[in-house]
């Protein structure tokens, strides 16, 4: 079992996100906004991270350089409606492992995070 | 902006719908509306476009209607933070997926959320500006596109 931090300034998408995975990941943990998300990564250093890129106080793109310079090796899943491909590129530049368009599925979601780690969700 | 322009957005709302239930939304026939009208319900999200454009996209709907959001992003429980998180997202939702057509310099703001009627939204002067009206679980919702090149 993993776990995984939800970075987004939405509590719907939270929601969203930590009802999918409430049977999947022994620990979820929560991130307003980018400065809480690095925050919580050097504390409780989680196995996934789905990352925002649109929030206040720090953005997800210089939230996802910060949490790479901490940890190189943090599998980012960006979840964002700013789907044009410079924004996608960008953010896998930085290091993020995948993107996710928003709106989306559970089913959607799943798989995407299946993905990255290997088909080892449960 | 020219109606097939218009399209991309109604594409977007669509597509946004369609990942949050089985119930399909009512995209009725949408229409051009004068600068001073004004299209607001319970609860509006507006978006500021700039870059390559400029105008406004906004969403406005009642609070059934973003009540049923909330439920199908599994949220048993509302109030008004949560109604206003939930227009200013899909708002944010909107504009944002409308880049993939319109391009990077589509820039669009943080969603600005209005709460009640009793504001006035200046549309976009010179801007054709085309009120989408939709329907969904039988409450009503709009979107206002008002965005003309820059």
């Amino acid at each position: 079992m993993k776990t995984i931090l939800i970075v987004d300034d939405s509590e719907i998408i939270r929601t969203q996100i930590r009802h999918c995975f409430k049977n999947i990941f022994s620990g979820i943990h929560i991130a307003k906004n980018g400065q809480d998300a690095v925050n919580k990564v050097r504390a409780i250093k989680p196995d996934i991270i789905t990352m925002d890129l649109t929030m206040p106080e720090m953005d997800g793109i210089i939230c996802i350089q910060e949490i790479m310079d901490i940890d190189p090796n943090s599998k980012i899943l960006v979840i964002s409606a700013l789907s044009d491909n410079a924004t996608c590129i960008r953010a896998l530049k930085l290091g993020a492992q995948g993107f996710l368009d928003k709106p989306f599925t559970e089913e959607e979601l799943k798989n995407a995070i299946d993905i990255m780690i290997g088909g080892d969700i449960a | 902006m020219v109606e097939d322009e218009i399209e991309v957005f109604i594409e977007c709302l669509e597509n946004y719908f369609s990942k949050r239930s089985n119930e399909k939304i009512v995209v009725e026939t949408p229409y051009l509306t004068d600068n001073i009208t004004r299209i607001l319900s319970d609860f509006t999200g507006v978006i500021t476009i700039s870059g390559a454009y400029r105008g406004c996209v906004y969403f406005t709907a009642q609070t059934k209607f973003l009540e049923n959001i909330i439920e199908a992003h599994g949220q048993s429980h509302f109030n008004i933070e949560i109604l206003e998180d939930a227009i200013g997202e899909i708002a944010n939702t909107l504009a944002g997926n409308s880049r993939k057509k319109l391009g990077n310099n589509f820039v669009i703001s943080v969603p600005n959320v209005i709460r009640g009627n009793s504001r006035v939204i200046e549309l976009t002067e010179g801007a054709h500006s085309f009120v989408v009206p939709l329907k969904w679980f039988g409450q009503s919702a709009a979107m206002v596109v008002s965005v003309m090149d820059a």
